[in-house]
């Protein structure tokens, strides 16, 4: 995916959707989510960004975290979301569905000229 | 073999420029971040990893300066035009010229506030009665923030 500004833009306005959803599946600590987000493909400018991100979110109150010592294993920081993230990202799958569907609309118009690849 | 990734030469010099891009953000927001960004990096590496592994895990976080950009949040100026008398960052230096100005006052000029980049400069016009002491912390801090 292309790093012009307006893709920089796009990318910065669906990364928190996209880690609330991953923390809707399941708790997760920061590396993975890094890594989950990497593999998704193109979401990431960097890597470090998602912990700013996080500690946004976390202040809107839609992810809380936690300290976890499972046994075995290192101590992390484990990311929650909250209620209010569900509510938040129930909100942002409506809007994004009719979003991306009015930008297609846009993109790739069917009319007089027909249809376009 | 060191015991931690953290203790290599390049993630310590890392962390340490984080540390310093991070000055001008409340000290809560830029503690969290290194920890954050520091547990990333312990995990992401093995505690021997050799230099050049070191170095290449080191380009994915991003830069110390973009880091903090993105904690300041969207829209915020560069770090280096947020800083306060209150927020100096370490190794910095400030030169201070003191003098008197017309109607009694004491007119204390920041000749230069050295950071890493460039020069910033300020004047603070204090009232007669309020003194300036240089081994007062509070007076010294122009008033802004003390």
């Amino acid at each position: 995916m292309g790093n012009d500004p307006g893709m920089t833009e796009l990318r910065r306005g669906v990364l928190g959707p996209c880690v609330l959803a991953l923390l809707e599946v399941r708790p997760r600590f920061g590396l993975e989510l890094v890594r989950e987000l990497d593999a998704a493909g193109g979401l990431l400018t960097s890597d470090g960004t998602v912990y700013p991100l996080l500690n946004r979110l976390r202040d809107a109150g839609l992810v809380t975290s936690e300290w976890r010592d499972a046994e075995g294993e290192r101590a992390r920081r484990y990311y929650f979301i909250t209620d209010d993230g569900r509510k938040q990202l129930a909100a942002f799958r409506a809007d994004w569905t009719e979003f991306a569907a009015t930008v297609r609309g846009v993109l790739y118009p069917v009319g007089e000229e027909g249809r376009r690849q | 073999m060191n015991e931690t990734v953290l203790e290599h030469p390049l993630v310590r010099d890392y962390l340490r420029a984080l540390d310093s891009a991070c000055a001008g953000l409340p000290a809560a927001q830029a503690r969290e971040l290194r920890e954050q960004i520091a547990a990333h990096l312990d995990e992401a590496l093995p505690p021997g990893a050799a230099d050049a592994e070191v170095r290449a895990e080191l380009t994915r976080p991003g830069t110390p300066g973009a880091l903090a950009a993105e904690a300041a949040g969207p829209g915020s100026r560069p770090a280096g035009r947020r800083l306060l008398p209150g927020s100096i960052p370490p190794h910095s230096v400030r030169l201070l010229r003191v003098c008197d100005g017309p109607g009694g006052q004491t007119i204390i000029t920041d000749l230069s506030l050295r950071v890493r980049v460039g020069i910033a400069a300020r004047t603070e016009n204090l009232q007669p009665g309020l003194a300036w002491a240089p081994q007062d912390n509070k007076a010294s801090d122009c008033g802004q923030n003390g």
